[in-house]
């Protein structure tokens, strides 16, 4: 018997002082950077942070309490378009904000409900995850009539919502997040959810987790009630991608369909599989080094970014199974030993 | 509250699987204080029974008393609340985890913050579980695991602690000492064991329940028992005890 290495193990060990080094340095780093980089290498960023959100909804569902939800994209496409459809509606961004956050933990609580109080498999609870956000996605597709309207807003299938309201700034409602405002908000807001997760890890309801991902029914037999830790766990992890979602909206001014889709859905997976799930920072860095390395592929002409894309998974989950992050720090791990068992002699 | 009433009571329990009875119609009695040991040959029904005990199976039909109450269909967890408290038959264990965690995700259950840590810590001294504290349980030997999943029945004092085969996998000299420390933890708690082993049985044994076919076949004190020519016929077999 052995230690599966593909989930974290020592989740419950408090972070020793170079980690909160290294967020001081990352949090310093980010907020000087505007002042160094051009705006077109903002935006990069930016949705990079939006989608290492996302990313980050996923892992710690699945590498912290063993959820494999397919379709955190359903709470992403629909924080974004609540934030789209009622900023619109309103005028105002402040509360549809923190509405369109909250619907979707309201429509995972009770999709969540159905799927964990019926005690459903792990392997439907995926299927079902990635079917809703599927149907989610062909029922905005089928609203592009003129009679799909809420309030004032036409829901316009296919193409989208076009010209959704950027934050406005609270003590300015005339005046809206700049480029550099967005910036700092996806910042801080992903480097916030990182350490908040970091953090709830090491609290007895991330410890719990941790044990019905490792062993349900013996947390059971102890006295925990698994299906209420499961539905906080898929609630919370679907307002962090709501939260993307509307980030993703005030980001680009635009929410659509593809918010929902198979495409979207399958890259989430793909950037926690390459990053690592038994960290939390493995599926950040899986979702930047995928998405530029996506986007620099799209810039060589080769034409089959998919394609690529697909066989980077591949090798990843035959060869690199614990993800990036983790092998290198297993490997950085070995070379420190040896390098300390070589040095006394 | 219930004075001198059984602890636990089965009544008419029954537990069948599509054509074959697992259970049949089992009446099972057990006082407070108890020791009492349960054997039978491989498919008696006893790890069924257990199973139903603690809510991990639903009976067919039947009726099982806690303290007077009928738990049929209340969930594990609420079960375990109540002070029933499992050893399975394979090593149950956060094998991710350290034996650490393990024991402090079971104190967890009943206690809050540093005196859930000193519980854990007091159990992991009990069991000499101390220098592997910070081993992931799943690098263990077969027997230190079953140590620790008897280290987080023990953390959480239940009032009745059902043991099923304890000293399987384990060598001669831990196998003793969990004999010892069964009858030490006795002294606060009913506890029922299913064993196969006769020299741990009797080292151990009060009353015997004999399971055979998914029915109880005798109930009898330890000697009775093993004399008995119908239980030498079904269980001990040819072998005999060893």
């Amino acid at each position: 018997m052995t230690v599966n290495q593909e989930f974290a193990s020592d989740a419950a060990i408090p972070p020793r002082w170079w980690w909160w080094l290294f967020v001081a340095a990352l949090a310093v780093t980010l907020m000087v950077m505007p002042s160094y980089v051009d705006m077109a290498l903002q935006l990069d960023l930016s949705i990079i942070f939006i989608l290492a959100l996302l990313a980050l909804s996923m892992s710690f569902l699945w590498g912290y309490a063993g959820v494999l939800s397919f379709g955190q994209t359903a709470f992403f496409g629909l924080g974004g378009y609540s934030y789209a459809v009622l900023s619109l509606n309103a005028g105002v961004t402040h509360w549809p904000f923190v509405a369109g956050i909250l619907l979707p933990m309201l429509f995972a609580l009770v999709l969540g409900y159905f799927m964990i109080y019926g005690r459903i498999s792990d392997i439907y609870l995926s299927v079902i995850t990635l079917v809703v956000t599927l149907i989610l996605e062909k029922t905005i597709r089928s609203t592009s009539g003129p009679e799909y309207v809420i309030g004032s807003v036409r829901l316009n299938g296919q193409n989208g919502i076009p010209g959704v309201p950027s934050l406005q700034l609270p003590w300015d409602s005339a005046a809206q997040l700049s480029i550099d405002g967005v910036f700092y908000l996806s910042a801080a807001l992903m480097l916030l959810v990182y350490v908040g997760l970091r953090l709830l890890l090491l609290a007895p309801f991330g410890r719990v987790l941790v044990g019905i991902r490792e062993n349900e029914r013996r947390m059971e037999l102890l006295g925990y009630d698994s299906r209420k830790f499961k539905l906080a766990a898929f609630v919370l992890a679907a307002g962090i991608a709501a939260l993307a979602g509307v980030l993703y909206a005030v980001w680009g001014n635009f929410v659509a369909p593809e918010m929902f889709n198979l495409n979207q859905a399958a890259q989430v997976v793909i950037w926690v599989i390459v990053g690592g799930r038994s960290t939390l920072i493995g599926p950040i860095v899986g979702t930047g080094l995928v998405q530029y390395f996506g986007n620099w592929l799209g810039t060589q002409g080769i034409g089959q970014v998919t394609l690529v894309l697909g066989l980077v998974l591949m090798l990843f989950v035959l060869v690199f199974r614990e993800g990036l992050l983790p092998t290198i720090g297993r490997f950085l791990g070995l070379l420190g030993r040896r390098f300390r068992a070589a040095r006394p002699a | 509250m219930t004075g001198r009433g059984p602890i636990l009571e089965t009544r008419g329990l029954s537990k069948r699987f599509g054509g074959v009875t697992a259970v049949a119609a089992v009446d099972f009695r057990l006082d407070p204080g108890e020791l009492r040991c349960l054997i039978g040959p491989n498919g008696a029904g006893k790890s069924t029974f257990f199973k139903m005990l603690t809510g991990q199976l639903r009976p067919t039909s039947g009726a099982i008393l806690l303290d007077g109450h009928d738990i049929v269909g209340a969930q594990p967890h609420e079960i375990g609340r109540r002070g029933v408290g499992i050893k399975n038959q394979v090593p149950d264990v956060m094998n991710g985890l350290t034996v650490r965690e393990n024991l402090w995700l079971a104190a967890h259950t009943r206690q809050r913050g540093i005196v859930a840590k000193s519980a854990a810590g007091a159990v992991a001294d009990r069991l000499a579980l101390g220098p592997i504290l910070d081993r992931y349980v799943g690098e263990l030997a077969h027997g230190q695991r079953q140590w620790v999943e008897i280290g987080m029945v023990l953390v959480c004092e239940p009032k009745i602690i059902l043991l099923d085969e304890p000293a399987a996998g384990m060598s001669d000299e831990e196998s003793d000492r969990t004999a010892r420390l069964i009858r030490e933890v006795n002294e606060h708690a009913t506890i029922v064991v299913v064993e196969h082993d006769m020299q741990f049985i009797r080292q151990i044994a009060r009353k015997v329940t004999v399971f055979h076919q998914g029915r109880i076949l005798i109930e009898d004190s330890f000697d009775h028992v093993i004399a008995d020519p119908v239980v030498r016929d079904v269980y001990l077999g040819r072998g005999g005890v060893a």
